[in-house]
């Protein structure tokens, strides 16, 4: 699946974009539940310690989410996704490599 | 297999700190008797409610925001000081600037406050000198002092920190209401074994004895280095058992004596854990920076007039500072010692 990305010139989009609004969904769903007064969207800079607040826990309910939302990529494993939990854009093309079959 | 020395021996009850006033004696004796200590403190004992006043000395003038650029600590003569929080945090400055999460970036201030003051006390030497420093896969250590291993947990408005003489040390803080029971966490978090012992519990107790359990591993997994990388259904811990030790996820024993476990609830709201693995290093009674700095660190640090260490008379009493020898709010220790009913596992 390769959406355009809008505008003119439009180019055709990178496997990872198709991921960026469903995860970018579901961690701004893990960090409204533990505090419902944060209610926007991350972007794609928003790292998940110093600027969402996650702690173990909350990636802990990411993980879990994650799997829910997106079963064909089986059960994910915290201990390989560590080096990418750095921001909603990191984990992106995290997910979007193992998609592919393209372990980072 | 043996019986484990528990944590009221090696770790001893946490001791609270209240500010840069601590008590430390109460810090440097524990760790000087036991080898260990846990520190607990509270964010408001570090960053006050609405920050420092404006200073009318600050060099920033009337843009003075009393809180962004200098901390009001307490200085060398017993009265207020102001240390810029560059200077105390070091390498973690520029982190620290660029956080966007203000609760966050309180704690992270706080708890870097704490464990310096801490451990510029124990090393007698000044906090701003403390090296924090991050090995690969983000364990904090102090830089030039390996002999003294530290841990670091925050949560909410709880700080908590870890020191030890004898190896490792991991200690984790969570709120003791947070809800994990049907998030997911649960099957993240145990073993088989733990699933059908927490299946087996009230519904009441179940939560509790889940929380006790995650901050058990989170600071096991701190204190060998591996955080979020350790599988946390690879190893357990025995339920209900006087001692906490750590098992096989089928429930039977797992590593070795050398490693003591404690659990407490931290007036009634926060569940407190540490883990300590003891290498035997236990016997060095002289932990000043000058003797535990790695050789040759020293001279550079001396030479570079960086390192300053107070003569002993001018660091005064601190058992005579305010507040220093106000008692502990509440301290539960929650693993076989005491009141049952506190035991998450029992049952």
């Amino acid at each position: 699946m390769t959406p355009a990305v809008d505008g003119p010139g439009a180019v055709l989009a990178r496997p990872q974009d198709v991921w960026r609004e469903p995860v970018t969904l579901e961690v701004a769903a893990v960090v409204a539940a533990q505090d419902p007064s944060r209610a926007g969207l991350p972007g794609a800079d928003a790292r998940f310690y110093d600027d969402l607040g996650f702690d173990s826990v909350m990636l802990m309910q990411l993980k879990y989410r994650l799997e829910t939302r997106f079963p064909e990529l089986g059960e994910l494993s915290l201990a390989d996704m560590v080096g990418s939990l750095l921001s909603v854009g990191t984990l992106v093309e995290y997910l979007a490599d193992l998609a592919e079959g393209q372990p980072s | 297999m043996t019986v484990y020395a528990g944590p009221s021996e090696l770790v001893g009850e946490p001791l609270r700190v209240y500010g840069p006033a601590g008590p430390w004696d109460e810090v440097r004796e524990t760790l000087t008797e036991l080898g260990s200590a846990v520190l607990v403190s509270r964010l408001g004992d570090w960053l006050p409610a609405g920050g420092p006043p404006p200073d009318a000395d600050c060099a920033q003038g009337a843009a003075c925001l009393g809180c962004e650029l200098c901390r009001v600590v307490l200085g060398a003569d017993g009265g207020p000081a102001r240390v810029p929080d560059r200077t105390v945090l070091g390498r973690d400055w520029a982190r620290y600037q660029a956080m966007s999460h203000e609760d966050v970036r309180s704690r992270f201030l706080a708890s870097r406050l704490l464990l310096k003051y801490a451990a510029g006390e124990v090393l007698q030497a000044a906090p701003e000198t403390v090296d924090l420093a991050y090995k690969l896969g983000g364990r904090p250590y102090l830089r030039g002092c390996d002999q003294v291993d530290i841990s670091l947990s925050h949560t909410e408005d709880l700080l908590v920190v870890g020191l030890t003489r004898r190896g490792w040390i991991g200690v984790d803080a969570e709120l003791s209401e947070r809800r994990l029971l049907g998030t997911g966490a649960e099957k993240q978090i145990c073993t088989p074994h733990e699933i059908a012992l927490l299946a087996a519990m009230p519904e009441y107790r179940r939560n509790p004895a889940l929380v006790r359990l995650w901050t058990l591993k989170e600071a096991y997994s701190k204190a060998i280095g591996q955080g979020l990388r350790f599988r946390f259904t690879e190893f357990g811990f025995a339920p209900g058992a006087r001692r906490v030790q750590v098992l096989r996820p089928d429930g039977s024993p797992g590593t070795g004596e050398e490693w003591s476990f404690g659990t407490w609830s931290i007036d009634r709201q926060y569940t407190v854990s540490v883990a300590l693995f003891d290498a035997g290093f236990g016997d060095t009674a002289d932990i000043a920076a000058r003797t535990m700095l790695d050789d040759g660190l020293v001279d550079a640090l001396i030479a570079s007039e960086q390192f300053e260490q107070p003569d002993a008379s001018e660091q005064g009493d601190v058992s005579e500072r305010p507040g220093a020898r106000e008692q502990p709010e509440s301290f539960e220790r929650m693993d076989g010692g005491g009141d049952p009913k506190a035991n998450s596992f029992t049952g």
